[in-house]
């Protein structure tokens, strides 16, 4: 009995540890480049990374199906390989980062974007090559709102149900995360799983909120100094 | 510090306020009875009958004559027409494998009803019956298994009277149209070159019962559990088996038919399909059970025979 | 040496500057949004000229014949940023040590403790700037600059954010900064004043070019032309007409005001009688007279304006067909108090104070 929950947990675990990863380096890699991108399309490479936001999930599904699915491009090239990644679990991960990437990118791009080119300046006149500027330099000041970015994604990608459940089917115990064993749950009847489910879930989600809140409270560290010294002359 | 400290606080509280709300509120709902759904009901209903009679009265006396000029070419049917009928919407939750067959069935009935609006709700059995225990605006409920019109019946949620078999209907194995695995019966979907198998979800779908039951039947059922994509309902099965994504599904025959993306491969056994029946009822909170029950002797119709079994499905004999 | 010669243009504006720097402080002057800082970060390197060259001691640090175009990391500048922009996550210490962290360890402690020792700043190195008052901000700033011995010296605005007292012990500071650093500086100001004190010359800019480049005494004694003039605090000017050239002394007419002055030149001027002159003098320079002899103006007072040790004063002289000449004053309190709003009296402009610019 217990395994009915301990499946989806294990799942959705794994999905958003996995995604979580993924969706971090991208979205920090994706908003280190537009936060300094001067070129003519960056309004629109910008709709696109933020698009996944403002569709209905469903729509995004549907989209990564016909992508991934056996006469979509992806699909057919995979096929060679002979694997699909449709009714599979590498799905789940693929339609949760999709998701979540976009919020990691804002998030973290509005951090880049606070941290005061004249710091970074500084840094180039002093022998720093870029890499250094955004290790030693950028990073560090932009680590609150990073480490935001994270755990909104995280919570994204652990809510994650109208993109997954079409690319990724309902699979008890491969792919049936704890948003798609809920509904079914719900469809079945089986009101005492779905409350279980729903409580794992909000409770993983609150305290998403209160690092959130935690990481908001340590933002101040990240402002640089422009006339606010205290005077101890 | 402190000041985080004490926000945190507050966060921490209102959140577990919410969480105890919301699980008390969901138990309220899985023990729902008769007298609160209706009261959700009546609610619903009152938006719904506010059709102006004067209108149809006045059409309704012209047309009489043209139409029952009409009616001598056609076998007299059993249904009233709009002689002084005010006009009235009908909400009918039907299982989704009779979404084709409905469909022509209702456009039928609204010509020669014409003060009738027809609003079906096509989705799983499992998903009808949970909207009309929390007291959706259907009038009248198909289900494609006795087991959901059984769990209503027994929270007297239906006119026990009106209730009837209406249609047999069989379920086959189909592949994508393209395949090339050769399958031929339910036990060849044991062999490895058939990695995923579509059912609809047994606990909610009667498409996906009756498959787990073929596949006990046939002593297959550990070998296919791990291959199993569940759908919501038995289009969704066929619409995983059309797009090529799984190597085989289970649905009725009348869903195999209405697609041309999809060729059935095997039947299963008759004492499987025999238990394949489509009851049909009004349901006891509805405002027009008079246009209900009309539109119900109508389904029995032979008009709508013929087009029952245009679409694949078998008439239970009355 | 630092030999500057770049263009740069954006919608609205175009940079199009030629000086150069030896062994000395330059002072860029100039109001704000005519290029300065843009000039500093072409030096720098962190943004591209158009075209032009930048050298800096014999190393070409830009040239766009040549499509060299070194980064900000090769060139060896110092820059002090306009709000210091040290970095916050980091101590004092570390902040310093930010641009040599790639020396021995030892050696990145020699010279940061000798550079806190130089910048006045030695119990500071475990502070974070949030802790820092801004003068001490400044100080690490440079510090910062200072310590992988750049080749140059970079300074943008560096006392705008502080106030009157710890400005000018910075400055005082600054000044002696020439004994520890041999490099040359380049110091951005708004502040005319600033920048006569701390620089040896001065480069005046306007509009994305420069007008004038001289040593500060030249600049202040013989502007080049009207813009410089106002900006170097010459506000009281007169169109002329040369009467009369005997050796060093001029006679100028003044249609306006009627009048003929006497102005002594200062420095070659190649001027002819009849040729048209602007002629200038500042408010410091205009005193209140008893009664009318040369160089005199009769005025009448129009507003006063007390300060704490004089007083601003403004006045108009009545010219042809009813039109007025405004002429400003910054008399001595004592000289204010005998006069009033309204009231007539005389102005006299010394012929050692005039400032002459050629047409």
């Amino acid at each position: 009995m217990p395994e009915t929950y301990l499946s989806p947990l294990w799942i959705s675990l794994r999905t958003v540890l996995a995604t979580t990863v993924i969706t971090f380096f991208l979205g920090i890699a994706a908003a280190r480049w537009m936060a300094r991108y001067r070129g003519k399309c960056k309004t629109l490479i910008d709709g696109i990374f933020i698009l996944p936001l403002v569709l209905p999930p469903t729509v995004v599904g549907f989209g990564l199906l016909i992508f991934f699915g056996r006469h979509g491009p992806m699909g057919q090239f995979l096929a060679l390989f002979d694997t699909t990644v449709v009714f599979s679990w590498p799905a789940t991960v693929i339609a949760a980062v999709v998701m979540s990437f976009p919020l990691m990118y804002m998030t973290s791009r509005g951090a880049f974007e606070q941290v005061e080119p004249n710091i970074e300046d500084a840094a180039r006149t002093l022998g720093a090559n870029e890499w250094k500027v955004f290790w030693s330099v950028t990073f560090p000041l932009a680590w609150p709102g990073v480490a935001a970015a994270t755990v909104l994604s995280l919570a994204r990608s652990l809510g994650e149900f109208g993109a997954t459940l079409m690319l990724a089917g309902n699979i008890p115990g491969k792919t049936a995360t704890i948003p798609v064993a809920i509904y079914f749950a719900i469809q079945a009847g089986d009101y005492n799983k779905a409350l279980v489910l729903v409580a794992i879930v909000l409770i993983i989600s609150f305290s998403a909120i209160a690092a959130m809140a935690y990481w908001k409270g340590r933002q101040f560290l990240s402002k640089s100094i422009v006339n606010k010294p205290q005077n101890f002359e | 510090m402190k000041k985080i400290m004490s926000k945190t606080k507050i966060l921490v509280s209102l959140s577990l306020l919410l969480v105890w709300v919301s699980l008390i509120s969901l138990m309220g709902c899985s023990s729902t009875t008769a007298s609160t759904t209706s009261a959700v009901v009546t609610t619903t209903k009152a938006a719904v009958t506010t059709q102006a009679p004067a209108s149809t009265a006045a059409t309704s006396t012209v047309p009489s004559a043209t139409t029952t000029a009409v009616k001598t070419t056609t076998p007299p049917m059993p249904t009233t027409t709009t002689t002084a009928a005010a006009a009235v919407e009908l909400n009918i939750s039907a299982a989704a494998s009779l979404t084709e067959a409905l469909t022509e069935l209702n456009a039928l009935y609204v010509k020669n009803n014409s003060n009738v609006t027809l609003t079906p709700n096509f989705a799983g059995s499992g998903t009808l019956q949970k909207q009309i225990e929390q007291g959706s605006p259907a009038d009248i409920f198909i289900s494609a298994g006795a087991s959901q019109m059984d769990t209503l019946a027994g929270e007297n949620l239906i006119i026990t009277s009106s209730r009837k078999n209406l249609l047999n209907n069989s379920l086959v194995l189909i592949v994508p149209s393209d395949s090339t695995l050769g399958l031929t019966s339910f036990t060849d979907l044991t062999r490895d070159d058939v990695k995923q198998i579509a059912i609809g979800d047994p606990a909610s779908v009667p498409a996906g019962k009756y498959a787990q039951q073929a596949f006990d039947a046939l002593g297959i059922t550990d070998k296919l559990t791990s291959k199993y994509v569940m759908g919501a309902d038995v289009k969704a099965v066929l619409s995983y088996v059309e797009s090529g994504n799984v190597q085989a599904g289970l649905v009725y025959l009348t869903d195999a038919k209405a697609s041309t993306k999809v060729k059935i491969v095997a039947t299963a056994a008759p004492e499987i399909n025999a238990k394949i029946v489509y009851p049909v009822a009004v349901v006891a909170a509805t405002k027009v059970s008079d246009a209900a029950v009309a539109y119900e002797n109508f389904l029995f119709s032979s008009d709508a025979k013929s087009i029952f079994e245009k679409w694949g499905f078998t008439v239970v004999s009355q | 040496m630092l030999e500057v010669k770049i263009k740069r243009s954006l919608p609205g504006f175009k940079l199009d500057i030629d000086f150069s720097v030896d062994q000395e402080i330059l002072a860029i002057l100039g109001p704000s949004g005519s290029g300065k800082t843009m000039t500093l970060h072409c030096i720098a390197g962190l943004t591209q000229p158009d075209e032009g060259y930048i050298k800096l001691n014999e190393k070409v640090l830009y040239d766009s014949a040549t499509k060299i175009h070194l980064s900000p990391q090769m060139r060896k500048v110092g820059f002090v940023f306009q709000n210091y922009a040290l970095f916050p996550h980091l101590t004092v210490q570390e902040n310093i040590a930010y641009g040599i962290a790639q020396r021995a360890k030892s050696e990145i402690e020699d010279r940061v403790a000798q550079l806190l020792e130089k910048m006045n700043v030695r119990e500071l190195g475990q502070r974070y700037p949030r802790q820092l008052s801004g003068g001490q901000q400044q100080r690490v700033a440079l510090a910062r600059a200072l310590a992988p011995e750049p080749e140059i010296l970079l300074l943008d605005e560096p006392f705008s954010a502080l106030d009157t007292q710890v400005k000018e012990r910075l400055e005082l500071e600054l000044l002696s900064l020439q004994n520890f650093y041999k490099g040359n500086i380049l110091l951005v100001t708004h502040n005319l004043a600033e920048g006569y004190k701390m620089a040896s010359k001065i480069a005046v800019y306007d509009s994305g070019r420069i007008i004038q480049c001289d040593s500060k005494q030249k600049v202040i004694s013989s502007p080049a032309n009207h813009t410089v003039a106002k900006l170097t605090g010459v506000r009281n000017l007169f169109r002329g007409i040369i009467r009369e050239i005997q050796g060093k002394d001029v006679q100028v007419f003044i249609p306006e005001m009627e009048q003929t002055v006497r102005v002594e030149l200062k420095g070659t001027f190649h001027l002819l009688p009849n040729q048209n002159v602007t002629v200038g003098i500042r408010p410091e320079y205009v005193h209140l007279s008893e009664n009318p002899v040369e160089n005199t103006f009769k005025c009448i007072v129009y507003r006063m304006v007390d300060g704490i040790s004089s007083a601003d004063c403004f006045f108009y002289a009545q010219g042809k067909a009813g039109s007025r000449h405004w002429i400003e004053a910054i008399l001595a309190k004592s000289d204010a108090d005998r006069i009033c709003q309204g009231q007539e009296c005389y102005l006299h402009l010394h012929p050692e104070h005039w400032t002459l610019l050629a047409d």
